[in-house]
């Protein structure tokens, strides 16, 4: 599995500088600031979608489920990390980057669990959205891996994590319930909510 | 000359306006919009949302790690927050100065934000805090008893 994982990576990475209009735009997908910046754009958005009140109470919990998720997945990328260091590519093979070093673990990739975490919040509550959330997290998936800072395997690891905890969090959204509807009420007396 | 941090906060500051604008134009939110035709509002957010990126882009190297210059993920949420409650406040002020006139009826105090299909976010919240300023007891008594 780690070999193919391997393979994949350096044949993507391969690619790098045979087309070098591609590797410009892939610096920018890859960057700290477009795609994460744009995802949390996309909650301030959800939090005034919906055609009606029932409609926009759905949407924001979506963002309150996505932020729980994205924090959780967080921790639990952060646990496996601790008990498991796997080495950056560029570490252990020859690599062209495109983006900075981190010197943190590959395995699984935080980035990617963050993304995915509020794309698949999003999907739940707005398909149309969430489904170009959920492109949008997976080219930056793809991005970090053709830039040299993750094996395609960290993304799919990070992934698979946002989609359970997310899932999860909605499952017990029933028992935040209570909490996530007074903030909801009092934020209705501000008419922020 | 611009630190990291302030560039990053304007890209946010200054999307978070146009998401907002693009937002309550979906959610048929009138009293937030700065303009009100719904494709006007819709095109304004759009360049408020998209024109940010790309000067952030353009004015200097982005790929930077956080102890070279970039921001750590603590700094980045922080400077997130303050730029989208700086877009919330601004967004008070305008679209509550431009909507000033707008009467599609009284507010209903207990509407939160759906008043604002009707009327300014400044005269919503001001009937709303008119409101609960003379029945709080009853209603906090409502509220926290679920």
């Amino acid at each position: 599995m780690a070999k193919a994982d391997e393979t994949v990576f350096l044949w993507l990475n391969g690619l790098v500088g045979k087309l070098p209009f591609f590797d410009r735009i892939v610096e920018l997908v890859v960057s700290d600031y477009l795609i994460p910046v744009s995802l949390a754009l996309a909650l301030v958005g959800t939090w005034f979608a919906g055609g009606d009140k029932l409609a926009r109470q759905r949407h924001q919990i979506g963002v309150f489920v996505a932020l729980s998720a994205m924090a959780l997945s967080s921790l639990v990328v952060f646990t496996i990390n601790a008990a498991y260091f796997r080495p950056r590519p560029f570490v252990d093979h020859e690599v062209t980057r495109l983006f900075y070093a981190p010197t943190d673990s590959s395995f699984p990739s935080n980035p990617a669990a963050a993304a995915f975490a509020i794309a698949v919040a999003v999907w739940a509550v707005n398909r149309r959205l969430g489904s170009l959330l959920l492109a949008a997290a997976a080219l930056y998936g793809f991005a970090r891996v053709y830039a040299g800072v993750h094996y395609p395997l960290d993304i799919v690891a990070g992934a698979l994590i946002a989609i359970v905890v997310t899932f999860l969090t909605f499952k017990i959204r029933d028992l935040l319930g209570p909490i996530l509807t007074w903030v909801i009420k009092v934020g209705r007396i501000f008419c922020v909510a | 000359m611009f630190t990291f941090a302030t560039d990053y906060f304007l890209l946010v500051f200054v999307s978070a306006l146009g998401v907002i604008q693009i937002g309550a134009s979906f959610g048929g939110l009138s009293g937030l919009l700065f303009l009100q035709a719904p494709k006007a509002a819709r095109a304004l957010g759009t360049v408020l949302a998209v024109a940010p990126f790309i000067w952030f882009f353009a004015v200097g190297e982005r790929n930077i790690n956080d102890y070279q210059g970039g921001l750590d993920a603590p700094t980045q949420a922080l400077f997130f927050f303050l730029g989208t409650l700086a877009a919330g406040g601004v967004t008070f002020v305008v679209s509550s100065a431009v909507n000033w006139r707008m009467d599609r009826g009284a507010p209903a105090p207990e509407d939160g934000m759906d008043a604002l299909r009707n009327a300014s976010w400044a005269r919503a919240l001001a009937a709303s805090l008119q409101y609960w300023r003379k029945n709080w007891r009853r209603r906090t008594k409502q509220y926290f008893s679920g």
